[in-house]
């Protein structure tokens, strides 16, 4: 018997988030961006977002209101970037504090995106 | 000095993931090798070596790797783990639990970690790979403290809250041996109570593969033949993947917290051949001077020792060394203690070794019993001299001399006796 060390340096993006990145490239809809957002937290074991934006919305400060630490943040561009297919430079990171700067900035960044 | 004892182990070893199957595979002389395909498609890499079951690392992310249901890790720590880093966390749980160490104890700055592997090689190379791909643009933002050989202390002491000594040691396949020289002199002389002392690395093609570039590794599918420590027709190691924790502690301490300790550290000795990057010193000199050490520390004559765990890993150079340097460190002496090396059962663990065997030994002092040499048919002539016992025995030794030594000729040996 022999066994296997593979070795796929791929994401495991959920399916899930891949489906509503696909929609947000087709509609650029605000909430599905929004959706989107909350997906990939998800995936970080984040699952205070859907509860906290109810609230505050697009002024949620991410490290301070999802209780998330600085590294947590820097997975999520990880992934990010991984998806979107983009880089995000240090200098645009620091700027980046609220659910809606983030948003707003992978808006902006939507030109660059593949239109499904 | 304050005296100073193993007070728990933990093992996540290719023959056994607790000191139960660990010391079960150890009496009957069961191996823990099997044949493994490092590189799918590469015919000369399929290779018989030594992997701890329970556990896969089919991709980079640490979101697809399973290990054993017994352990709950964090998310948090998950991310900045390499996969020897998983060995490494469930060891560390099972010598915790073991010793009965308390949070407090942990946090109190009385506890030190030190660690020693060669860092993830597969998973460095899997970062590289990724920031290929993306022109260098983006990568793991965990893909240094993951990798690079300082991993298994960063990710402990924040995971296990450890605020007393943290630092690592790297002398290749003696680095944790060294680490538990070091973390007995700490205790003596009252710096620490206890040394969580981890030795670990990766059983993936980038830690294993280079070895066979050396010609320093068996090229068999038998294991009988692969790792055949001190026989005349070994060719080479078998390597292993895995980790062993030990908790090193003062022995008041472990009394007071009502925890029997399975050994005493009574002296330990080190040195270097001055020699070859690689190949040991024939003659055994510094290794000789590694023994002579750690029994004049322990303040014993070589007579008192009943059982030398070897390092013995099956190379031609590496063993002939050794058995020259045991057989002079008896040189004419009357008693003469039984001497094997259970690296035929479980493997080379390189950074892993030192703190593997000196667990085993550990358990034999506790347990009541003598490793034998499994594989071994017909010894070199550098052993013959040697006694070197075909099957494990249920005598518990007194006193145990442990030697490791690595690349550089960097020797350790240990003195441990019963309690």
């Amino acid at each position: 018997m022999t066994e296997d060390a593979t070795s796929d340096s791929s994401l495991p993006i959920p399916e899930s988030a891949r489906a509503i990145y696909s929609s947000w490239c087709k509609t650029r809809d605000d909430k599905d961006l929004t959706q989107l957002i909350g997906a990939l937290l998800e995936t970080l074991e984040v699952n205070s977002f859907d509860e906290v934006y109810a609230e505050k919305g697009d002024s949620t400060i991410i490290l301070e209101d999802l209780g998330i630490d600085s590294l947590t943040l820097a997975e999520m561009l990880f992934y990010t970037e991984d998806l979107l297919k983009i880089r995000i430079p240090n200098e645009d990171i620091v700027k980046i504090r609220t659910i809606g700067e983030l948003k707003s900035y992978l808006a902006s960044r939507s030109k660059e995106l593949p239109s499904e | 000095m304050n005296k100073v004892v193993i007070s728990g182990t933990g093992f996540i070893t290719s023959i056994g993931n607790d000191k139960k199957d660990v010391e079960k595979h150890l009496r009957e002389l069961k191996h823990g090798f099997s044949l493994v395909d490092l590189l799918p498609g590469v015919e000369g890499a399929q290779r018989l070596i030594g992997r701890p079951q329970g556990f896969s690392f089919p991709g980079a992310s640490y979101m697809t790797w399973r290990y054993p249901a017994a352990y709950k890790l964090p998310r948090e720590l998950m991310r900045g783990l390499s996969p020897h880093g998983v060995y490494a966390t469930c060891a560390a749980l099972q010598a915790i639990e073991d010793s009965g160490i308390t949070q407090d104890e942990l946090s109190n700055g009385d506890t030190a970690l030190f660690c020693s592997s060669a860092g993830s090689p597969w998973l460095l190379n899997q970062n590289l790979k990724h920031m290929r791909e993306s022109d260098a643009i983006h990568g793991s933002p965990f893909g240094v403290i993951s990798s690079i050989s300082g991993t298994l202390n960063f990710n402990l002491s924040t995971y296990l809250k450890i605020r007393g000594g943290n630092c690592g040691f790297v002398s290749a396949c003696s680095s944790s041996t060294h680490a538990i020289g070091f973390a007995i002199d700490q205790i003596r002389l009252g710096r620490q109570k206890r040394v969580i002392v981890i030795g670990a690395e990766e059983d993936m093609p980038e830690t294993i593969l280079p070895f066979a570039a050396m010609r320093v590794m068996a090229d068999t599918h038998d294991p009988s033949r692969g790792s055949c420590p001190f026989d005349v027709e070994r060719s080479g190691f078998l390597a292993c993947g895995g980790a062993a924790a030990l908790i090193i502690e003062d022995e008041q301490s472990a009394l007071e917290r009502g925890t029997k300790p399975y050994a005493r550290l009574c002296g330990w000795g080190h040195s270097a051949d001055g020699y070859s990057t690689a190949q040991p010193d024939p003659k055994g000199e510094g290794l000789l001077r590694a023994m002579k050490l750690a029994l004049e520390d322990a303040e014993l004559p070589a007579e008192a020792i009943d059982y030398v765990n070897a390092h013995a890993t099956s190379t031609i150079a590496g063993d002939a060394a050794e058995a020259t340097a045991i057989s002079n460190l008896y040189s004419g002496k009357k008693k003469l203690p039984a001497v094997s090396g259970t690296k035929s059962l479980t493997g080379h663990g390189l950074s892993l070794a030192g703190a593997m065997e000196t667990g085993i030994c550990a358990l034999a002092l506790r347990e009541g019993f003598t490793p034998g040499n499994a594989h071994l048919r017909t010894p070199c002539k550098e052993a013959e001299s040697l006694t070197l016992p075909l099957t494990t025995k249920d005598t518990r030794p007194s006193y145990i001399l442990k030697n490791n030594s690595g690349f550089g000729g960097s020797n350790v040996s240990l003195v441990m006796q019963a309690v």
